[in-house]
């Protein structure tokens, strides 16, 4: 008997040391267990950010699309709002797309299924992205439209729903949390609802984190800048005064006119001229009311300057080519064009251009006229007022400065395109001598020579090969003009990520 | 007193006192052994732990600044590297209800407006506390309301934040980010001190030090 108890003391022994190296080991296990959940969510989380911005990259991309010049057409599995049917239904066309957002609408777009990023790894088991774009009314200026995009990256996440709390303080308050998992419903659509649920939605979902991502895309056009010389080497740019002025600022300016007498350093006023010279220059004579940028140039800032200058900025012009549109001219341009109404503008494409004179459309207050030009512009050329006529041509451009009656008296309504010669030739844009005047046009033509002779004040903006002026020109910016112009890329104004 | 036959004569089969001293100290020593092993055991874990927390709770800090850093608009750093201000975009318009997100003003210029221009939000990272219980703080001021203190780290394992340019990493001069001309990303290096360091080694928290270097989406 005693030596049964002695057995029996043993085993309870054993089975107390199991008991308790159980428990150490379910311990460690419990608590493994949850910091290696809560890892894994993490980087699902993390993830999660990367799907958003592969969404607005799309979505960017698609806005590149839409200029038509890249052979890729835009809004290609996009959906639109059948509002009869209440249903969304694919966009037919780039044609549809672009109308559907000139009209204030949403498009969206869902990743398909057989493009989601699939892993078996640790991390995330599933990416993939949901974007709308839309262009809300005040996002059209100067006629060309900015774009908003919202692009919500999701990211499966392995394990069961269930993570520990993600504050070192025990901090509840949705607010205050960083990783927002949906772990059983889909917070954002709870939150402010979606294209298909209204706000407030529970729609179930297996565990997953969302994250979303705002982007709003702006046009680029040639006009950001106040002279843009693109020659490679000399001496670009020679004038005399650069300065700036807003027409828009009617408070500065009464009636959206140029004036010299608001300019003023210390206020801002007047002196956001910026002069880019793409050649490796080491002075600069002007008397220049803005920043100066050179490429490679050792440039000093002097008192002739009252911005800053940057010696190592290197930008990209891109080149003007023909308009898509143009049709085999067939003879000069006659002395009067009607131009059409903003909805159908009038395109034309004539062999020589002299002495035109562009009207409104009957009956209508604004029009625009878009022309092509094979050969030379001489003469002189009269914009109605309410008309906006673009300009692209081919050969030399040669009139008096006091010709140019730009009528609306802003350089928005007249612009200028000087297509790209081909390589070996050169182009001029010669404003001769004349009496004083004020000349309101934009010119967007890198390969070509600006001179202009005389007294007159050309207000505008200018992106040309090599740009000189005599002693007695003067140059004003329009400020207004940032977003003015053809539109030849897009690019990223603003990123904003909604931390709710 | 009458003796018991032989046979009825209470065993005597038990262990001699010496037996019973190697017994005991043996026993002795396994069971100091296996104290002293479970002890060192949770020690181990707890510093492992800690050091898993720690690490996680970097991560965390980071992972928040990333967040706010890529949607400010602005930034600065002061305090000898240790505070980082952000100026962010007022996107959330808190007086709707449920809030939901602003629509931007956008301008020619290229600018883009979340809510009043010269009204947003800011988001403060610094340490609060004392060595040895320094910890990682956000305080979120919004454009109406209250401020928001949030304490992103647990205090035991006493933090270290600092926030360097990265065109000039050893300088300890205030600078603002953002801007034009101004750096367009931050480098953010935190560290901290484990627990489980029984030689006290000077580089035990050295060796901790986490570096993200996060670039300012919205830069002019």
């Amino acid at each position: 008997m005693k030596r049964c108890v002695t057995e029996g003391n043993t085993l309870l022994v054993a089975v107390l040391c199991l008991a308790l190296l159980s428990v150490v080991g379910a311990s460690v296990l419990q608590t493994v267990s949850h910091r290696y959940d809560y890892s894994q969510k993490a980087v699902g989380w993390a993830e999660a950010l990367n799907a958003a911005e592969a969404g607005t990259n799309f979505g960017f991309a698609n806005c590149v699309w839409s200029l038509g010049n890249s052979g890729t057409g835009a809004w290609t599995g996009w959906k639109k709002l059948d509002t009869t049917a209440s249903s969304w239904v694919p966009v037919t066309s780039q044609a549809d797309g672009d109308n559907e957002i000139s009209l204030g609408n949403r498009l969206i777009y869902d990743l398909p299924a057989d493009s989601h990023l699939l892993s078996t790894g640790e991390g995330t088991t599933d990416l993939w992205y949901h974007v709308e774009i839309d262009s809300p009314a005040s996002y059209l200026i100067s006629g060309n439209r900015w774009y908003r995009l919202r692009a919500t990256g999701y990211a499966g996440l392995p394990g069961i729903a269930r993570s520990n709390n993600d504050s070192p303080d025990g901090a509840s308050l949705h607010n205050n949390i960083l990783r927002k998992l949906d772990l059983k419903v889909d917070h954002f659509i709870a939150r402010y609802g979606d294209y298909a649920h209204a706000a407030g939605a529970s729609v179930a979902v297996t565990p997953q984190a969302a994250r979303r991502v705002e982007v709003i895309v702006r046009p680029v056009t040639p006009f950001s800048r106040a002279i843009v010389a693109v020659a490679p080497t000399g001496s670009p740019v020679v004038v005399p005064v650069v300065d700036s002025y807003s027409s828009s600022d009617t408070v500065n300016y009464p009636g959206g006119m140029y004036s010299s007498v608001p300019r003023n350093v210390s206020t801002g006023v007047g002196v956001n001229a910026s002069v880019y010279v793409n050649a490796p220059i080491s002075s600069f004579g002007a008397n220049l009311y803005g920043s100066l940028e050179t490429n490679g140039g050792t440039v000093t800032q002097g008192s002739n300057i009252t911005g800053t200058v940057t010696n190592n900025v290197t930008l990209t012009i891109p080149g003007v080519t023909a308009p898509v549109w143009k049709v085999a001219a067939t003879g000069p341009a006659p002395a009067t064009i009607t131009a059409g109404t903003m909805v159908s503008p009038t395109y034309a494409s004539y062999t020589s251009a002299k002495n035109i004179s562009v009207v409104l459309p009957a009956g209508q207050t604004t029009g625009v006229a878009n022309l092509y030009v094979t050969g030379d512009i001489t003469g002189g050329i009269t914009v109605a007022a309410g008309v906006t006529l673009r300009i692209w041509f081919e050969g030399n451009f040669s009139m008096k400065s006091r010709d140019i009656n730009n009528l609306n008296n802003n350089a928005a309504y007249l612009q200028l395109y000087g297509v790209d010669p081909p390589v070996g030739q050169s182009r001029t844009f010669d404003l001769n001598s004349g009496t004083p005047q004020f000349s309101y046009f934009t010119l967007d033509a890198p390969g070509y020579d600006f001179v202009n002779n005389g007294n007159p004040d050309v207000v505008g903006a200018f992106v040309v090969k090599t740009l000189g002026g005599n002693g007695n020109t003067s140059w004003h910016y329009d400020e207004a003009l940032a977003g003015a112009g053809i539109v030849t890329d897009y690019r990223l104004a603003s990123w904003v990520e909604d931390p709710r | 007193m009458n003796r018991l036959p032989r046979n009825q004569v209470p065993s005597r089969d038990a262990f001699t006192l010496v037996e019973i001293m190697i017994s005991l100290t043996v026993g002795g020593i396994l069971l100091a052994g296996i104290i002293l092993s479970f002890t060192t055991f949770q020690q181990v874990f707890a510093g492992v732990d800690d050091y898993y927390r720690a690490t996680s709770d970097q991560m965390r800090v980071l992972d928040f600044i990333g967040q706010d850093m890529r949607r400010a608009i602005s930034g600065a750093v002061s305090n000898g590297t240790r505070t980082l201000t952000l100026t962010l975009p007022d996107y959330i318009d808190e007086s709707q209800n449920p809030p939901v997100p602003r629509t931007a003003a956008v301008a020619a210029a290229g600018t883009v407006t979340y809510g009043t221009k010269g009204m947003q939000p800011t988001a403060v990272y610094t340490i609060s506390g004392t060595a040895p219980n320094q910890a990682i703080t956000r305080v979120y001021t919004p454009t109406t309301g209250s401020s928001t203190t949030i304490r992103l780290t647990m205090a035991s394992a006493n933090y270290q934040f600092s926030c360097l340019n990265p065109g000039n990493p050893g300088g300890t001069a205030n600078f603002s980010f953002g801007g034009v001309g101004q750096p367009t990303s931050v480098m953010v290096q935190i560290s901290f001190q484990p627990k489980f360091n029984r030689f006290n080694s000077a580089n035990a928290r050295t060796a901790t030090t986490v570096s993200s270097t996060i670039l300012l989406r919205n830069h002019l």
